[in-house]
């Protein structure tokens, strides 16, 4: 499974989803394929599931995606923790796991060396964690998680490779989710 | 030499709980740490406050940066060397994307802190949030407490930017005498 066959997968199933998306190629891909009111795109690295977290906590009757990435979520490794130990129902953790730093030139990250994410989300208290290897993997796993009231942490295993096409232009829409959501100010 | 003789001001501790409550805090993220321990338990016990224990000042500011987003009224409670830890997260989240959440901390480094392991903390602590324009104060009589807690919450939600509430030895502490 391609990098960007798994964003078109998770794009198809963004309704009412709260989405923080990791910057990078994740952020450009996704906004070119869906424009999506309730994603806040472009967090920088380390800071997409702890903001993820943050809202979840916020807004629990609204399902929350942190669109992460293996070298975003290994620097900021401790939210797992974090995350595992104060438990957010409404919570799912996406790791595009390329085991690489994909917008930079493809140097190896941890996971790319053998670290194992998913492992490390059990550790720290994850009960629902799944890792897929195909877009119809990904589909169904996305589907069960979406569907489910309970903290998740899903694993899409991707190859890394150049961007598939000429992508849109990106631009910062960090005040659009606040505002559907009808934030007080 | 000051040490063994402070005792915690808990009197204090709680004017200052109760300035945290009047500017309508409903969630918290925190790193424990020795100066604001008291006021920490007052926040644990509050059941309108929903706390997370967090493993660092900067995953704390990321958390409350989300809570603000969905429209609590978050505040870290730190040391102050938090915001030598925090900074990326202050200038990604709080000044790149505009999100505000009020941080409450000790003045570690500032006047009466001496243990020499915050003389860091001393030059970069307040330096370091004037360079990054985060809005910012020191208590330095526990009367102003109610006010610039309050006014700070204020400029939160209407600058959308994080604000920081110093709070120097003096005002956590007392001396045996």
């Amino acid at each position: 499974m391609t990098h960007f066959e798994a964003v078109e997968v998770i794009a198809s199933r963004l309704t009412n989803q709260i989405v923080i998306s990791n910057v990078g190629n994740t952020n450009r891909e996704l906004y070119s394929v869906k424009k999506h009111k309730l994603t806040l795109y472009g967090v920088n690295m380390s800071l997409v599931t702890p903001l993820a977290f943050g809202l979840a906590k916020a807004i629990p009757q609204r399902k929350v995606i942190a669109l992460d990435g293996d070298g975003s979520i290994l620097m900021g490794l401790k939210t797992l923790a974090t995350a595992g130990t104060h438990p957010a129902k409404n919570l799912l953790v996406l790791v595009l796991d390329n085991g690489c730093y994909a917008a930079c030139g493809w140097y190896p990250t941890a996971t790319g060396r053998g670290v194992d994410l998913a492992g490390i989300a059990t550790a720290t208290g994850f009960q629902n964690v799944k890792v897929v290897n195909q877009p119809g993997e990904l589909s169904k796993a996305l589907n069960e998680c979406l569907a489910r009231d309970e903290l998740a942490f899903l694993k899409a295993n991707v190859e890394s490779g150049p961007l598939p096409k000429p992508l849109s232009r990106f631009h910062s829409t960090a005040w659009t989710a606040p505002i559907a959501l009808g934030r007080r100010w | 030499m000051r040490g063994s003789t402070s005792r915690y001001n808990l009197k204090n501790a709680q004017v200052i709980y109760d300035a945290v409550k009047n500017a309508g805090i409903n969630f918290l993220a925190y790193v424990p740490e020795t100066w604001t321990n008291e006021i920490l338990k007052l926040l644990l016990k509050d059941k309108e406050i929903e706390s997370i224990g967090a493993a660092g000042e900067d995953e704390a500011m990321a958390i409350c940066a989300g809570a603000s987003l969905g429209g609590k009224r978050p505040m870290v409670l730190m040391e102050g060397s938090g915001y030598s830890t925090g900074t990326y997260v202050m200038s990604r989240l709080g000044l790149m994307h505009h999100v505000g959440w009020l941080m409450l901390s000790s003045h570690a480094g500032g006047i009466g802190e001496v243990a020499y392991y915050h003389w860091d903390v001393r030059l970069v602590g307040e330096p370091l949030l004037t360079a990054l324009r985060i809005p910012h104060c020191v208590i330095q009589r526990i009367d102003e407490a109610n006010t610039l807690i309050r006014e700070a919450q204020l400029t939160v939600e209407g600058q959308k930017v994080p604000v920081a509430v110093l709070l120097p030895h003096h005002i956590l502490w007392e001396e045996a005498v």
